[in-house]
C-alpha cells in the first residue's frame, strides 16, 4: 500500500551548513516502511515547484520517519525553510527495501548517501563505513557517529575526518568474504564499489538515485538502463543487487 | 447530482480520465481507494514491438509543470496482452488502450492481435501526437489524408469507442479533428504535450539528447484551453480536454469551453488524490449553480443553447 498523506514535522535541525535532517510524524508510512525505502515529499502548497522530491528513509522511530537532506537546488532550499509543525505532504513508502541480509552486514555511504543505510542500521546493525570529501562534512560526520554510537568508520578525502581515503577505501579494508555489502552514494561510486568486491564478499546491494516524477512505475521518467533491460528505479529499485546492474 | 456519461461511445461515472503515459499498469493502481473520482484509465502507449524508450535524461522540471523525454517505453503488444491485460480483469474502471502505431502496416498486425481481446477493452485512443519519437517534425509534417487512412483503417477494425488524439503542435488542428470525425471516431482528445526544450547550463548542452521534450503540467493549461474552444466549436463527436487540467476549477473550465470529459496527467505526480479533490470540487460548483448534471455545462461559455 502506498499512503499520500500530510506528514507533521516534529523536529528540525540543521547538522552543518546546507544539510537538513527532520523527524516527520506520518503513521502509516512509519509503519510499513522498510530499509531502502523512499518517500517523495512535496516542497511547495503552490504547483511551482511542480514535482515531488525522493527522498530515502533514514529511520523510523514510532510515528515518525527521519529524512535527510542537502540543499542542491530551489525544491531542496524550499525545503530546508519549512519549520516544526509544517506540514509536509508525503508519498510512500516508495520502491523496494534491502533484502534480508544473509552474511555480516557491512553498511557504505558516500556523503548524503548515508540516509538509507541509517534505517539499515537501525533494523539489522553491522558496521557503517562513511566517506565524505572534507572537513566541511564534519557536522553529519558527527551527527551520524553519535547515532550510532560507535559502529561507525569515517572516511575524508583530504584526511581531516576520521581516516584519510574514500568509502570504497574503507570497504575494502572493512569487508570480509562472510560480509554482505549495501551501498549509497553516486552511480559510479557503486559501480567501482561493485567491480572492486566483486567476487570478494557474500553480496552487493546498491540504492540508485535517480530524477523521478511519479514514483509509482507509471511515467517511466527514472528508467535506466541495464544488462538485463530497463529497470525503473522507484519500483524496480531504488536498491538493485549490483550484479544485475553491473555484470554485462 | 449526476456525473454518469457516456463520452464518445465509452460510458463514464466521472468525466475525468487518467492520461496516458503516468499511472502503473499494475492492478492494484486500479482499483479504489487509488480510482476514486476516476472515471477511465488510459494505458501506457503501447507499440508493436517492445520499446526501452530514449536514452539520457527523461524528466526535466519546469514551472509549474515538467518536461519529459520517454519515448513510449513499454513491452509491446504481445507483452501487453501477456503480462498487463489479464492482471488488468480485476480493475474496477474502464480501460483505454493507448495505441500508437508507425503505420497502416503496424495497425493491421497489432488489431489482429487485439481481436481476441475486443471485450477486455473498453475503448481505444489512437495516438497520433507522441512528440517523442520518429522523426523530430512527424507531427507537424503530418498530412490530413495519412490521418485519415489511419483513423479509417481502425475503424474498420474496431467496433468498440474509438478516440484519436491530436497534438497541439498541429498547423492543422481543425482540419484533423474534422477528419478524425469524419472517418468515424466517436471522440477526439484535444491535445498532448507541447513541444519544447530545457538547456543545462552548467554543462551548456541541451538536457534531452532528442533536444526536445513534451512540455505538460499547470503551465499548460491555457494553450490548451484555447484548443478545445476552438475544436469543439467546430465538431459534433464528443471532445476530450487533455493538457494542464489540475483543478476542479480547471476541469470545469474545460468542460464550459466544450469538452465532455477532461483528461488529467501530470497533477497527479503532484497528488495522487487529485481526481477525488477534483469530483469533489466540481460537486460543490454544480450544488452551488443549482444545476443537477455536468452535462449541462458542456459548452456553455460560449452562450447559446446547451448541446
Amino acid at each position: 500500500m502506498i499512503f499520500e498523506i500530510d506528514g507533521v514535522i516534529k523536529e528540525k535541525a540543521e547538522l552543518q551548513d546546507g544539510i537538513f535532517y527532520l523527524s516527520v510524524e506520518a503513521p502509516s508510512i512509519a509503519y510499513l516502511a522498510g530499509p531502502g525505502q523512499f518517500v517523495l515529499v512535496r516542497v511547495s502548497p503552490s504547483f511551482d515547484p511542480f514535482l515531488r522530491r525522493p527522498l530515502s528513509i533514514a529511520g523510523t522511530k514510532d510515528d515518525r520517519i527521519k529524512l535527510l537532506f542537502s540543499i542542491v537546488g530551489r525544491g531542496t532550499s524550499l525545503l530546508s525553510r519549512m519549520r516544526e509543525g509544517d506540514v509536509l505532504s508525503l508519498r510512500g513508502p516508495l520502491g523496494k527495501s534491502f533484502p534480508h541480509p544473509e552474511g555480516d552486514l557491512l553498511l557504505v555511504g558516500g556523503g548524503m548517501g548515508v540516509a538509507p543505510l541509517l534505517f539499515a542500521h537501525q533494523v539489522y546493525g553491522g558496521r557503517l563505513v562513511l566517506g565524505v570529501k572534507d572537513g566541511s562534512w564534519k557536522g553529519l560526520c558527527d551527527w551520524v557517529r553519535d547515532s550510532l554510537k560507535g559502529e561507525v568508520s569515517l572516511f575524508s578525502e583530504d584526511g581531516s575526518i576520521g581516516e584519510k581515503g574514500t568509502a570504497l577505501d574503507g570497504a575494502l579494508y572493512y569487508s570480509y568474504p562472510s560480509s554482505e555489502v549495501w551501498a549509497c552514494g553516486p552511480k559510479e561510486m557503486l559501480f567501482a564499489l561493485y567491480r572492486a568486491l566483486k567476487g570478494k564478499v557474500k553480496g552487493i546491494f546498491g540504492s540508485i538515485e535517480e530524477r523521478m516524477a511519479c514514483g509509482i512505475g507509471g511515467c517511466y521518467g527514472c528508467s535506466m538502463e541495464t544488462p538485463r533491460g530497463m529497470r525503473r528505479v522507484c519500483v524496480d529499485g531504488p536498491v538493485f543487487d549490483l550484479k544485475e546492474v553491473c555484470e554485462i | 447530482m449526476s456525473f454518469s456519461l457516456t463520452v464518445g461511445g465509452l460510458p463514464l461515472s466521472f468525466p475525468l480520465i487518467i492520461s496516458s503515459g503516468v499511472w502503473p499498469m499494475d492492478v492494484d493502481f486500479w482499483k479504489p481507494p487509488y480510482t476514486d473520482g476516476v472515471g477511465a484509465i488510459c494505458t501506457k502507449g503501447i507499440t508493436l514491438n517492445p520499446r526501452g524508450g530514449n536514452r539520457g535524461v527523461r524528466v526535466w522540471e519546469t514551472h509549474s509543470g515538467l518536461l519529459n523525454s520517454i519515448g513510449l517505453e513499454n513491452p509491446g503488444i504481445d507483452g501487453f496482452l501477456k503480462d498487463y491485460l489479464p492482471m488488468l480483469k480485476g480493475r474496477s474502471v474502464p480501460l483505454i488502450l493507448n495505441l500508437w502505431v508507425e503505420g497502416l502496416e503496424d495497425l493491421k498486425v497489432m488489431m489482429d492481435k487485439l481481436k481476441p481481446h475486443r471485450d477486455e477493452i473498453d475503448a481505444i485512443e489512437l495516438n497520433l501526437s507522441c512528440p517523442n519519437v520518429g522523426k523530430e517534425s512527424h507531427i507537424l509534417r503530418r498530412r490530413v489524408d495519412e490521418l485519415k487512412a489511419l483513423v479509417g483503417s481502425l475503424r474498420e477494425l474496431w467496433d468498440r469507442p474509438l478516440w484519436v488524439k491530436l497534438s497541439p503542435m498541429s498547423p492543422s488542428l481543425i482540419d484533423e479533428a474534422l477528419a478524425v470525425e469524419e472517418e468515424g471516431a466517436d471522440g477526439v482528445v484535444i491535445a498532448n504535450t507541447w513541444l519544447g526544450m530545457a538547456i543545462d547550463v552548467e554543462r551548456e548542452r541541451p538536457v534531452f539528447e532528442r533536444i526536445t521534450a513534451g512540455l505538460s503540467g499547470p503551465a499548460i493549461f491555457p494553450l490548451t484551453l484555447r484548443l478545445v474552444w476552438e475544436v469543439s466549436s467546430s465538431v459534433r463527436i464528443a471532445v476530450i480536454g487533455s493538457g494542464g487540467v489540475s483543478s476542479w476549477e480547471d476541469a470545469v473550465a474545460m468542460i464550459l469551453a466544450g469538452a465532455w470529459a477532461v483528461e488529467i496527467g501530470s497533477v497527479t505526480f503532484w497528488d495522487l488524490k487529485a481526481p477525488l479533490k477534483i469530483v469533489k470540487g466540481m460537486e460543490d460548483y454544480l450544488r452551488r449553480k443549482g444545476i443537477a448534471h455536468y452535462k449541462d455545462l458542456v459548452g456553455r461559455a460560449k452562450g447559446g443553447a446547451n448541446p
